[in-house]
This record gives C-alpha cells, structure tokens and sequence, in this order.
C-alpha cells in the first residue's frame, strides 16, 4: 500500500498535475471563503473545466477543491459572523466572539490548524479504510447493493432536520426523478412524454446544478451588494503554544468523530461541526465559557468538519454511495469520465486512487502553509463584488450543464429546478434530500429488482442473507428511531411548557 | 409557514395521483417469475409520495389548530422569557438583509431570455447579453463598468472553455453558427 501511496504522490508531482493541485487549493480557499458560493456549488461550477483533462488532473482538481473549501469556509465565519460554507456555521459560535475579544488572529490560527489536523487524521482514515471496505464490498452481489443503497437512503433522517415528513417528500420525489426515462432491466421507457430528450432520462448534473447553484443566485440577488466588510489588517497567528496546549484533546477527539460521522453515508461535514461542537461543550470542563469565544469552540467544529468531509469519501471510493451533496457531485463527474464508481474503482483505476489519496494529504498540510498569505491576499480579492460574480456563476453553470451531452434541453431542466430550488430554499425545505434520492434511485431500483429475480422473488431471502439483513436492519433502525424520538417530542411539548 | 406547507401538500398529493394514474399503464412484469416490471418501483415510489403528502396536510391542519387554540391561551409571553436566560447564548449568524425582495424574478426571466437566444444566436452573442443585463440588474450602476465587465469576461470565458479546454458550446444556427467558427 505504502507503494501505491508513493506512486501517488510522484503522480501529484508532474508539473501539470501539481498545478492543477496548487490552483485548485487556490480557488477552494477563495470560494469557501467568499460568503454565498460553498464548495458543492464550486465543485459544480468547476466540473466543466475538467471535461478536457486526464482523470488525475480531474479528479486533483475536484477532490482539491473540495477538501480546501470546507476549511476556508472559517475566514468569514471569524471575521465577519458570516460562514464562508456551511460547514463552518458552528465556527461562528466561538470564532466571531473571539475576534471580537482582540485575538482575531489567533482565532484563525486556531481554525487553521484545527482544520489542518482534522483534514489530515480523516485523510490517513480514508486510505486505510477504503480498501478494506472495498475488498470486503467486492463479495457483494444485488441484494447487498440495494441493501446499501436503503442504508443510504436512511440519510435521510439527518438531512432534514426538524421536519421528517418533508424531507421523505424530498427523497421520494427524488427517487421518483430517477425513475424516468428507458428502465434498465426492460428496456420500457417511462414518463417521457414522447420527449426524446427524456428518453435516456433526467440527468443528475442539471439537477444539482439547478438545486444548488441557480437557486442560490436567485436567492443572493435579491440583496444589496454594495461592498459593506472589509478585512483589516490582520496577523494570523498559527502557533501560539498557550493556546495549542488546550485545544490539543479537543482536537484529537473531534477529529475522531468527524471522521465516524464522515463515514456514514449521507452525513455530511456540516452535521459532524455541530455535532462535535456540542459534544465538545458536553466533556469540557469549563462548558459555560463556549460561546464567549475560547479556543476550543473553534477547535472542535473545525477539525470535526474538515475531517468528516474526507471520511465521507470512505464510502464514495469504496461502495460508489455518496455521503453529501457534494461528494454525489464528485460521484456525477466520475461517470461523466467514463469510470464506473464502486468497490472495483480501487482495482480498475488503482494509480488514480492513490493519486486522489496523496492530493488530499497535500491539501490538508498546505492548509498550515498556505492560509496566511491567502488571508492577506483576500483582504484585496473581496472587493470583486456579487454583481460581476453571480451573472459569471450563471454562466458557468450553463456550460457546465450543456456540455454534458451537448444539450440546450438539459440546460431548460437544470433553470426548472433552478426555481424549485429557490421556492424548497423558501420554504426551508431540505435540498438535499431531493439530490439523496435522484443519486441513490438508480442503485436503489436496479439491485433491488435484480436482487428480486436473482432469489427468484422471494421477498424473505433478503433478510436470509447476513450481510444484507444486517445493513436493512440497521438501516431500519436508523429511519425508525428518529420518526420516535420526534414523536416523543411532540407529545412531550405541550407538559414541558416554554423551553 | 402554514400556506407554504398547505401549498407544498396539496402539489405533491396532486403530482403524485397524476404519475400514478400514468405508472399503471407500463406493462407488468412477467406474471409468475415474481420479478418487478418498469411501473412497479415508480409507483410505489409515488404511492409512498402521496402518503408523505397526506401526512403533511394532516399535520399542518393539525397544527394550525392547535396554535389557536394556544394562541388564546398565553397571549405575549414569549419577549420576557428571552432575556433571562441569556446566560448560553450561541452567537447569532449575520444573515444579509433582503432588499430587492422580487428581483429573483428579473435574474431569472434573464437566465430564461439568455437559454432561449442561445440556442439561435450562439454562445458568444447571447452571453454578451446576458452578461451586461444581469450585472445591471445586479445593480452595477456605471454604464463603462459594465460593457467592461462584459466583454472581458466573455472573452475569458469563451477563451477557457472553448479554446483552452475545448469544451463544446452552443453556436447557434444559420449565420451565427458560420460566424461562431471563427471564434471558436
């Protein structure tokens, strides 16, 4: 393995690829850390330029942007109260705080190597657990993958946070999108309407591009974008030991955690944050303290985010399930490049693997390298407004759409659910659920139904099969305990009166 | 919240009925082999839709009767509790204020006018276009400014896709299409 791990660093060293790595970091830091354009919309605006390179250089790019937008996202959190990407919302609980206090510049010293540490325990976690998951998910057949698939689904659960019934809405409606167009197993095409377009059915691109980026513009223009922030001058203090002394446990266990949650299929960097932040106020000693800007409020969200988000690469690499918006977007381009995402991914397409795996830990060490000297750059690049930036967005996200498979009709489906995105995003409806359910759909519906005629339709050798019976089981568990536990709560409100 | 929630059941329960009635007309799997054919997975995906659609008016109905009837209960309390227990208070996130609340509607009827021309007058002309409008709606109030931005950010951005990267874009029909050659 060590082999292949230097295989893909000498990968990452071709000059090409290494700048191709060094822009990507570039740009993920300034997108993550310009509030308004988070890193599934980045990775979505940026798929297109990829269509022209090798699939390292590809995949560098996309994974690179990924990793390093996720930490820049704390820039603004800190400075201005505003989260650059929604993984560093709970940053802004400590890290806005702090810089009032007068320690801006260690605030973000904390962040970045809160982030740098996090970002490099859940890299290590993913090289050593995606083959192994892989190797193990290579003895699957149909049952297991839909198995899978439905584990995945159970995502749901945590997408949609207070309201279950819409986020179901959102995945069925999801589900029901990938139905349409040529069914796989029969050949019959379905609601295509006599649209040909239809026919090879609704593509994910347009999809995503649609819910995620469109809507956002939509929503951004209606406000007034006269430049109001601007950043000081700030001296970005990384290691100031006093303070590494009492994040150090902090760090090490949010790190941990960030991966675990990364892990699991669906949830994503932005639910470890706050699920870490809050767990860290549970073991702290000094619990009253967060929120008043000390260092562990910042340590917490941001190594668990930084590490979720490379642990929830684990089961994209090695199942083909996507654990978040923007690793589904990661997913889509796979396809688009003509590889097929899944356990055999390590075999077929090992040195590109490895590559991916070595960008990744180049990403989360030039955190602590590069984040200073970018902070001071982006005091000047700021002032590049919305009004030139999101006409700019629009159209690099047709490009991106039409040149999929050189359709306008695709372009007319991503402005569709351009609009729905806009009115889910008004009505505080979970996005992501709809994208869980168009990525998931597919595997969900082929396996099950070739699962169906591989046991000869017997509904009970589902669950006769252990690995399958296990992962429905839990699967089950994971649907069933939060439709309880938000049922408890609504019969308990009315007793435990205002809280 | 209520008209958002009555309007989002009422449009999935519909939706849902509508694909139903046109699931049931793909053929059937083969009677006996206990296989699935094509209709069967969409339409329990829709039939599972519809319930989640019910269960929504349900609840939203449920509850809009329950707030009023708490409502005449405990008239204003609310404001009093909140400052006592200041004592954990998570900062708030700034959220931008929204000024031009329907300006969405111009962006996008832009996004649709700027589909619709590309498709006859190719990429480049209507990304002119486009570009210039949305930044002025946007709010960018110098003229100069925006033809600048204009311009240079169409020929960046057909320079880098097109000829860069070669990656395929619309060129219109008839003339246009002859003329975008040239350019790419």
């Amino acid at each position: 393995m060590w082999q292949d791990v230097l295989g893909g660093f000498a990968a990452v060293f071709e000059p090409v690829h290494l700048l191709i790595l060094l822009s990507a970091i570039f740009i993920g830091f300034l997108g993550g850390a310009l509030p308004g354009i988070s890193g599934t919309m980045l990775v979505i605006i940026l798929l297109p330029i990829t269509y022209g390179m090798d699939t390292v250089g590809a995949f560098l790019m996309l994974t690179a942007i990924y990793a390093s937008t996720v930490f820049s996202g704390l820039i603004s959190a800190i400075m201005f109260r505003t989260p650059g990407t929604p993984e560093a919302i709970a940053t802004v609980f400590d890290g806005y705080p702090m810089a009032q206090k007068g320690q801006p510049g260690q605030a973000l010293g904390v962040g970045i190597l809160s982030s740098a540490t996090g970002g490099l325990i859940g890299t290590i976690f993913l090289i050593f657990l995606t083959p192994i998951l892989a190797s193990i998910a290579l003895r699957f057949s149909a049952p297991e993958y839909f198995a899978l698939a439905a584990l995945g689904l159970t995502v749901v659960a945590s997408l949609s946070g207070k309201d279950l019934i819409k986020g179901f809405i959102g995945v069925f409606f999801g589900l029901f999108i990938a139905t349409i167009g040529m069914d796989a197993l029969s050949g019959t095409p379905r609601f295509h309407f006599g649209n040909n377009n239809l026919m090879t059915g609704v593509e994910l691109i347009p999809v995503l591009i649609g819910l995620f980026a469109i809507s956002e513009i939509l929503r951004k223009s209606r406000e007034d974008h006269h430049l109001k922030q601007t950043l000081g001058k700030v001296k970005t203090k990384i290691f100031d030991s006093k303070i590494i002394k009492t994040i150090v446990p902090t760090i090490a266990r949010s790190s941990l955690l960030g991966t675990a949650i990364g892990i699991l299929p669906g949830v994503g960097a932005t639910t470890a944050a706050m699920l870490s932040y809050s767990e860290a106020v549970r073991w702290s000693k000094r619990p009253e303290k967060f929120g008043t800007g000390i260092p562990e409020g910042i340590a917490a969200p941001e190594s668990a985010n930084n590490a979720a988000a490379m642990g929830a690469l684990v089961p994209l690499f090695a199942l083909g399930i996507p654990g978040s918006a923007t690793t589904a977007v990661i997913l889509g381009a796979f396809i688009l490049h003509g590889l097929q995402p899944g356990p055999n991914l390590l075999v077929t397409e090992r040195p590109l693997m490895y590559a991916i795996f070595a960008g990744l830990l180049i990403v989360n060490a030039s955190i602590v390298l590069f984040s200073k000297p970018f902070i001071s750059l982006f005091a000047k690049l700021m002032k590049v407004p919305y009004t030139i930036l999101g006409p700019i967005i629009v159209v690099l996200c047709l490009i991106g759409t039409y040149a999929v498979r050189n359709s306008l009709f695709d372009v007319w489906i991503m402005i569709l659910f351009g609009i729905i995105g806009y009115y889910f995003e008004h009505i505080k409806f979970p996005l992501a659920t709809v994208i869980l359910g168009v990525v998931l759909g597919p595997i969900a519906e082929s396996e099950f139904r070739r699962g169906l005629q591989m046991v000869g339709g017997d509904y009970a050798a589902f669950f006769s099969r252990p690995i399958t019976a296990v992962l429905l089981g839990i699967a089950v568990l994971l649907i069933v305990i939060p439709l309880l536990k938000s049922l408890f709560k609504s019969r308990r409100k009315p007793s435990e009166g205002v809280n | 919240m209520f008209v958002h929630n009555m309007i989002l059941s009422v449009v999935t329960i519909v939706f849902s009925i509508v694909f139903l009635i046109y699931a049931n007309t793909l053929p059937e799997g083969r009677p006996g082999s206990g296989t699935w054919g094509p209709g069967a997975w969409p339409a329990l995906m829709l039939s599972l839709l519809l319930v989640m659609g019910i269960l929504l008016l349900i609840k939203t109905v449920f509850r809009r009767k329950k707030e009023q009837t708490e409502d005449q209960e405990t008239d204003h309390e609310p404001a009093h509790i909140e400052s006592t227990q200041s004592e954990h208070v998570e900062t708030e996130i700034l959220e931008p204020d929204v000024v031009y609340p329907s300006r969405y509607w111009v962006i996008f009827g832009l996004i649709i006018l700027y589909t619709f021309l590309m498709g006859y007058i190719g990429f480049a002309l209507s990304t002119l276009l486009f570009i210039f409008f949305a930044t002025k709606v946007m709010g960018m109030q110098k003229w100069l400014s925006s033809l600048m931005t204009t311009v240079i950010s169409t020929g960046a951005i057909i320079f880098i896709f097109a000829n860069l990267l070669s990656v395929p874009l619309p060129r219109g029909i008839g003339l246009f299409r002859e003329l975008s050659f040239l350019i790419y």
